[in-house]
């Protein structure tokens, strides 16, 4: 439950980085070139094709979710080590430059 | 301090070049997809259903329009509007300044579309019934037009004009003649031969060969959403041909197959509201979706005048895939009203019922596998039906008894029709029961909808704030409350509660009955097992002022997506949901995070459930289901499930715990290549 709820927040704040940053994209292809819609839409259909029977593979497959709660977890841990690790290099380093 | 500025610098510029670079070849190859059609070809399916149902501009699919200009013939300023409307200030003038003999009769047009050519037939209909048949007759591919005479007297009127716009250099020629009634260049007329006596008078017949011969003809609506040329005059209504058609010929049979009935009748009052006026006067039902099962039970009445109407028989199309293009099928027409069939059609003291009362008999024969139906109910004679009196029923889909939080006891699934203008008709007889609004499984970022909101129906506003007591508007709050009884994964909707004694459900049921209204954008060709949110709707009620209401409500959701930035209309805003936007790069982007979200979400009720894979046979209109397998693995092997995930957990988490300590090392190994890379970087 635990795992779920902060793989959930943060896929929603990766979501909502994408919303932020792409929005402005939708709108400008909308209004400029309309003709990609369609071909976006059914892009889009295609790729929501394939997440609403991901659900039926995994099924298929016998692996439970928290399973892949779990993975998912494990690379945001790694990914944050990771990224504080380069923040502090990166500190560290503008700090000797700097200072 | 220097190394630093230059290295910003040029990165910032390098980054730029990229990103305008990818831009640039993802424009090209955008550009090209497009013009390549890829779209269809990527998913045919889809791409094919988007040829009904809304915006002509997206339809047609002619070799000969693609390669002719088409924004000449659609969209509103193209040639078929632009002839629409000549046509309907024709008529208008016509009962406001009767009577120009010209305009003693009301017209109607066809306008068809096949492979290689559109074509336009405008018709004068006299005091007469009209209706019209496509097909082949002895090698050639026909239209007859039919013109029987309730009065028995023969047709003097007009000659029918009829065009076709691969000549558009005469359609003002046209269009001349049609509105002065008189000749000119390009234009066809054919006068009627009369074949036989009908029922009350003469059948005369128009035979246009008019189709691209050897090729299997598609026809497919013009603004299909549209109640066109709509009127009567002097109690005689006609109303224009805009339906599709279907009917390929198959293998070059010569025969004559009747693929199409619209059934014109002088008699219906014109005070009929439009959408019920047309489908009620074309007698043509439609239902959406696959969930079309041949357990359901399908019932209607209404109210007639006049002579006791008859029907002859019903037939009924489905939407069959052929090869991408869809085309309908005359699925069965075996309802027939005869002892055989369990179905009764009685008409007494102004009502007409059709019932059909057992649910195991095959009414519909097997059309699971068709993705659409439309119902023709074809008259044995003249009828005389009260406007907005027809409603159609169903059964048990549209009944849900388990719905969380108490609020409904029997659920009513209502959609919106595109136009969206069933959505604020009704009305709250019972102030003292609050109606609560909620709003499910919105998109991320349509937070908007999580506020508290209730809508007035008196005025369609909806405002931002709860208020619980005693109101005669319908308010509510934004809540979850999808179960897994049917939720419907990144899809949302409204529910709301009505409490009024003159809601009719299906089984003729009269009291408050939850409307929910599902806005589902990509739902539409979802197998999934909760597709009742694709269904249609037909809805007869009278609300506290005495005002009738009736209509019909479907849903057509492919491609529709809701962008709300304020809330201060709610009917703007619902409308606005069913404008065709598109689904951009962000939503392509965005999908697969939102897929793992639901997918391990850690609420049961907002956890992606799983559904049945249903596979298309090709050739044939059987599918193939494949069950989920988590209830089947625990009936019959659970014991080896138990193992299975003990060996899944044991080997996710020793590659995990091994990588993890790899990547420990990498991140303290100052000699590693991440570190030296990451040094370059800095």
């Amino acid at each position: 439950m635990i795992i779920s709820n902060i793989v959930s927040f943060v896929l929603t704040l990766v979501i909502q980085f994408f919303n932020l940053i792409l929005t402005p994209l939708n709108v400008l292809i909308r209004d400029i070139i309309p003709m990609l819609n369609p071909m976006l839409s059914s892009i889009y259909a295609y790729v929501h094709l394939i997440s609403e029977n991901i659900v039926w593979v995994l099924e298929l497959l016998a692996i439970p979710r928290t399973l892949i709660s779990y993975i998912l977890l494990y690379f945001i841990v790694k990914g944050g080590i990771f990224l504080v690790s380069y923040i502090i290099k990166v500190v560290v380093k503008w700090w000797g430059v700097l200072w | 301090m220097k190394n630093i500025l230059n290295w910003t610098v040029s990165s910032f510029f390098r980054t730029i070049g990229r990103i305008v670079a990818y831009l640039g070849i993802g424009f090209i190859i955008f550009i090209i997809v497009s013009k390549l059609d890829t779209k269809g070809l990527i998913i045919p399916r889809l791409y094919a259903m988007s040829n009904y149902d809304y915006k002509v501009d997206y339809n047609y699919n002619s070799p000969y329009v693609l390669n002719n200009n088409t924004s000449s013939f659609f969209g509103d300023s193209g040639y078929l509007e632009d002839l629409r409307t000549s046509i309907q200030t024709m008529i208008d003038n016509n009962l406001a300044n009767p009577p120009a003999p010209i305009f003693n009769y009301n017209w109607s047009y066809f306008i068809g579309f096949t492979k290689n050519d559109i074509y336009v037939i405008v018709a004068q209909n006299q005091n007469s019934e009209f209706y019209f048949n496509i097909g082949s007759n002895l090698g050639e591919h026909i239209i007859t037009f039919y013109q029987k005479h309730k009065s028995g007297v023969g047709i003097t009127g007009t000659p029918r004009k009829y065009w076709k716009l691969s000549d558009y250099n005469t359609y003002s020629s046209f269009k001349n003649a049609i509105l002065n009634n008189n000749g000119g260049t390009g234009i066809s007329e054919e006068s009627p031969v009369i074949i036989n006596s009908g029922y009350t008078g003469e059948i005369d017949f128009y035979n246009y060969n008019y189709f691209d011969n050897n090729i299997s003809d598609y026809f497919i609506p013009y603004y299909s959403n549209r109640t066109i040329l709509s009127t009567c005059v002097s109690n005689l209504c006609v109303s224009n041909v805009n339906y599709r058609f279907e009917k390929p010929i198959i293998n070059g049979i010569d025969t004559y197959v009747p693929s199409y009935y619209s059934y014109f009748s002088g008699d219906i009052p014109d005070n009929s509201t439009t959408f019920t006026f047309d489908t009620l006067y074309k007698n043509v039902f439609t239902i959406n979706g696959l969930d079309i099962d041949s357990s359901w039970i399908y019932n209607f009445d209404f109210n007639y005048i006049g002579n006791t109407p008859s029907i002859d028989h019903i037939d009924y199309y489905g939407l069959v895939n052929d090869n991408g293009l869809y085309h309908y099928e005359l699925i069965n027409n075996k309802i027939s009203f005869s002892e055989e069939y369990p179905y009764a059609f009685v008409c007494d003291y102004g009502l007409c019922q059709f019932s059909s009362n057992n649910s195991n008999i095959e009414i519909l024969g097997n059309i699971s596998g068709y993705s659409k139906i439309y119902f023709d109910i074809v008259y044995s004679s003249v009828i005389h039906i009260v406007p907005n009196s027809f409603t159609f029923y169903r059964s048990q889909p549209f009944i849900i008894d388990s719905v969380v939080n108490d609020v409904c006891s029997t659920c009513l699934f209502l959609l919106l029709e595109s136009s969206g203008t069933n959505t604020y008709t009704f009305s709250n007889s019972d102030s003292s029961k609050p109606t609560l609004l909620f709003y499910n499984n919105i998109l991320s970022n349509n937070e908007v909808y999580n506020l508290p909101s209730y809508i007035d129906f008196n005025n369609g506003t909806l405002y931002d704030e709860v208020n619980t007591q005693d109101k005669n508007y319908y308010y509510g709050v934004f809540n979850k409350v999808l179960t897994d009884n049917y939720s419907i994964s990144n899809n949302f909707g409204l529910i709301m509660n009505i409490y009024t004694s003159n809601i009719v459900n299906e089984n003729n049921n009269f009291g408050s009955y939850q409307i929910m209204y599902f806005i589902t954008p990509n739902l539409y060709w979802s197998n999934s097992t909760y597709s009742e949110d694709k269904n249609i709707v037909y809805y007869n009620y009278t609300n506290d002022n005495g005002d009738n209401f009736s209509g019909s409500a479907t849903g057509d959701f492919l491609n529709h997506y809701s962008e709300f930035n304020e809330i201060n209309d709610v009917i703007t805003s619902l409308k606005n949901t069913f404008i065709l936007e598109g689904l951009g790069i962000k939503d392509v982007l965005v999908e697969p995070f939102i897929m793992l979200k639901n997918t391990i979400d850690s609420s049961e009720n907002r956890r992606a459930s799983c559904s049945s894979l249903i596979i298309p046979i090709p050739f044939t209109n059987k599918t193939f289901n494949l069950p989920c397998m988590s209830s089947i693995y625990e009936q019959y092997a659970s014991g080896i499930i138990t193992i299975w995930h003990i060996v899944l957990w044991g080997v996710i988490s020793f590659a995990i715990l091994v990588d993890f300590i790899k990547f420990l090392m990498t991140i303290f190994d100052a000699s590693s290549e991440v570190v030296k890379g990451v040094d370059y970087i800095v």
